[in-house]
């Protein structure tokens, strides 16, 4: 992808984020978002109460990925991507909320739990976060006149989806890892990404791209679905193994802080069998694997939207992986 | 689940009501207990979620996803939003037992808001046992109460064929709305504690419109209707109907917390007041008193204090204001409203009746 282009789908994305959750709260926003006003809207507390967390955030992670590789595929598909702008809006608005909720770690009460910006109480952030990800059922369900009904009713139960697989896997990460201490080997690690992780990685980008489409049960767009979905796990590992040695000295500094379930203290644990004790070239090794994984399951998915999927996989993974010595290109 | 709730409370309630709702009470545990069985019981957990191949083994997905959560279901007493999403059905002529999970899903979208608001509060009990987040941590308790909210979605897609593609395209995207603005209210709620500032009346009624009114009132109601096959018109009286009952239970409950001659009342005497939470009889109170009694007010309420005689001087400004006397008058406005609302229905007489008593239970409140 160009850069020209990339600019171009990042200020899509950028005018879909500030159209559907603006930086200043209006009547008319809400007018248009929440329907007719039965009383009297308090414009200053949403203002600082929703739209201003949340602006920290997107102001603190610009990259709009996913709503650039949205735009991507739908431009490549035939569509026009400003005309699907509540779907680019919201996709990067449960990727900001998921990164909110991340930011505070597991404490008895909100009190306990610490954010990493604590200005404001945690309540304030943590209720930012739960509104911005539950507008994007409604942004896919009642402001995409653009899909059919059963399509937009389609994506706002993946939207949906979405928020029930990382709200069991966060449960799950913390069961099976933290308190239960499993060893995680390659399949596990693997198995729980692709359960949990994925759907919000990439996949929910094609689920968009396949409700604007109107394809949902063709056979050759699973292929695409299922294909973003293990590009979202060599991604993920990918990351880790980039991270790997910020995340050891965050977490060695304060081992109750866990920054991911990988660096929690496997090797203080003395569990030197769990891939989190290994060396992060182990997390290389599965993201190539993924990686191949994903090219033999789209094979059957249309060739022009499979290329850019796979560009952009490859623009955004092989630069991660390529830090590390002796590694081959992914593609 | 549970079956030996006591029914004590069903004495408050009209007679042909209450043995309508007590015959009635096994059925809606059966629905949720079945509903949970179809959806998360561990042989077919992960089917529901797609993690076949993926997401570990379904025992752990099952003790992350509806351990934290079914306390909440199993401690729950009254069913009164299931009861009403049964009412509709019948009362559109429909059968309530082809309708289990949408009769179930009223209930797992109130619990899940409790574990929530717990959060928030950081309450450290619920219904007479401790508080998921106590139980399980904010993020676990978190992650699982905001899984469970959002079920709806599976629960409707999956029951496509026998809802109808209209109806639960419908119900797909009431429930999504509700969530959102939910969000919105639960902004101000949690807002305005820190933020500070004045309040007008019409901005606290927005708050409760969204946050009191949505998941207890309002959307059993709409799914209800919408499960039923109504039209858009009628589901827009039923959604207007929840917002007059929900908005009317909570200007009520906040009149019983500062002055309830009730000895059965469960709540502590002015504990919101204690707590500096503005509500509307206290932005009445600070608009109509003089200079004198907004500070002593505002003063007491900064305070969070328990001194009993700072509270009782709090309660007296709000009684001499006549802010409780004026949200009283509000309260019983809008509940005449919602008896004439439900005149307006298209439900047929005899759970018109029942409709009726219920709105008058939930509203006298008298335990």
């Amino acid at each position: 992808m160009s850069q020209q282009l990339r600019n171009r789908y990042r200020s899509l994305a950028d005018a879909a984020l500030e159209y559907w959750m603006p930086r200043i709260c209006t009547q008319e926003w809400l007018l248009t978002v929440a329907g007719p006003t039965r009383f009297q809207w308090d414009l200053e507390t949403l203002q600082a109460g929703l739209l201003d967390p949340l602006y920290e955030f997107a102001a603190a992670r610009p990259e709009r990925l996913r709503p650039i590789l949205t735009a991507a595929v739908l431009e490549s598909a035939g569509l026009d991507p400003s005309q699907y702008s509540s779907l680019l809006a919201a996709i990067e608005l449960q990727f900001l909320a998921d990164v909110m909720v991340k930011d505070f770690y597991n404490g008895k009460t909100l009190a306990t739990a610490t954010p990493t910006s604590a200005r404001r109480p945690l309540s304030v952030t943590a209720t930012s976060a739960y509104t911005a990800r539950q507008f994007a059922p409604t942004l896919a369900a009642g402001h995409s006149p653009n899909l059919k009904t059963d399509d937009r009713s389609w994506l706002a139960y993946r939207f949906g989806r979405v928020l029930i697989l990382a709200g069991v896997g966060a449960t799950v990460s913390h069961l099976r890892w933290n308190r239960d201490h499993k060893l995680m080997n390659d399949e596990s690690y693997v198995e729980h990404l692709r359960g949990f992780a994925s759907p919000l990685t990439f996949e929910i980008c094609i689920d968009c791209a396949i409700a604007a489409l109107g394809v949902r049960e063709r056979a050759e767009f699973v292929a695409l679905q299922r294909a973003a979905s293990v590009i979202g796990v060599a991604y993920q590992a990918a990351l880790e193994a980039n991270n790997w040695n910020q995340d050891l000295k965050l977490h060695n500094a304060d081992p109750k802080v866990e920054r991911s379930y990988l660096t929690h203290a496997a090797v203080q644990d003395g569990k030197v069998k769990d891939l989190r004790a290994r060396e992060p070239q182990a997390f290389v090794q599965i993201a190539r694997r993924e990686l191949l994984a994903a090219e033999r399951i789209s094979l059957a998915a249309p060739a022009q939207i499979r290329e850019t999927l796979f560009a952009f996989a490859g623009e955004l993974i092989d630069p991660l992986l390529n830090k590390f010595a002796g590694v081959a290109h992914a593609h | 689940m549970r079956t030996d709730f006591s029914t004590s409370f069903t004495s408050d309630m009209g007679l042909e009501l209450a043995q309508h709702y007590i015959a009635w009470l096994p059925f809606g545990r059966a629905a949720i207990t079945e509903t949970i069985r179809d959806f998360a019981a561990t042989e077919r957990i992960k089917d529901t979620l797609g993690l076949n191949g993926s997401g570990g083994d379904a025992a752990t997905i099952r003790a992350a996803w509806v351990d934290p959560w079914y306390p909440y279901l199993e401690r729950t007493g009254k069913m009164i939003r299931p009861y009403l999403v049964s009412l509709c059905l019948e009362g559109y002529g429909r059968d309530r037992a082809d309708y289990k999970h949408e009769i179930a899903l009223a209930e797992f979208i109130h619990s899940s808001s409790l574990i929530l608001d717990d959060i928030v509060d950081d309450s450290m009990y619920r219904r007479g046992g401790p508080s998921a987040h106590q139980m399980v941590g904010v993020l676990a308790a978190g992650a699982a109460g905001s899984a469970w909210l959002n079920v709806g979605f599976e629960i409707v897609w999956r029951d496509r064929d026998l809802l109808g593609a209209r109806v639960a395209n419908r119900i797909i995207e009431e429930l999504a709305w509700e969530h959102f603005v939910t969000g919105l209210g639960t902004t101000l709620d949690v807002t305005w504690p820190w933020a500070g500032g004045d309040h007008l009346p019409g901005e606290y009624l927005q708050q409760i419109l969204h946050r009191s009114a949505s998941y207890t009132y309002r959307l059993p109601l709409k799914i209800g209707g919408l499960s039923a096959g109504v039209p858009d018109s009628e589901v827009a009286t039923l959604g207007k109907l929840g917002e007059q009952i929900g908005l009317a239970f909570q200007i009520i409950d906040d009149i019983l917390n500062v002055d309830s001659s009730d000895a059965h009342w469960g709540k502590e005497k002015a504990e919101d007041l204690a707590q500096g939470k503005i509500n509307l009889q206290v932005i009445l109170a600070l608009e109509r008193g003089n200079e004198e009694q907004k500070e002593r007010l505002s003063q007491i309420l900064a305070k969070r204090t328990t001194d009993t005689q700072e509270l009782s001087e709090a309660v007296s400004i709000l009684k001499e204001t006549g802010a409780i006397e004026e949200c009283r008058k509000i309260a019983s406005s809008l509940q005449a409203d919602a008896l004439s609302l439900i005149d307006s229905l298209s439900i047929n007489e005899t759970n018109k009746r029942r409709l009726r008593e219920l709105t008058d239970y939930i509203l006298r409140r008298s335990r």
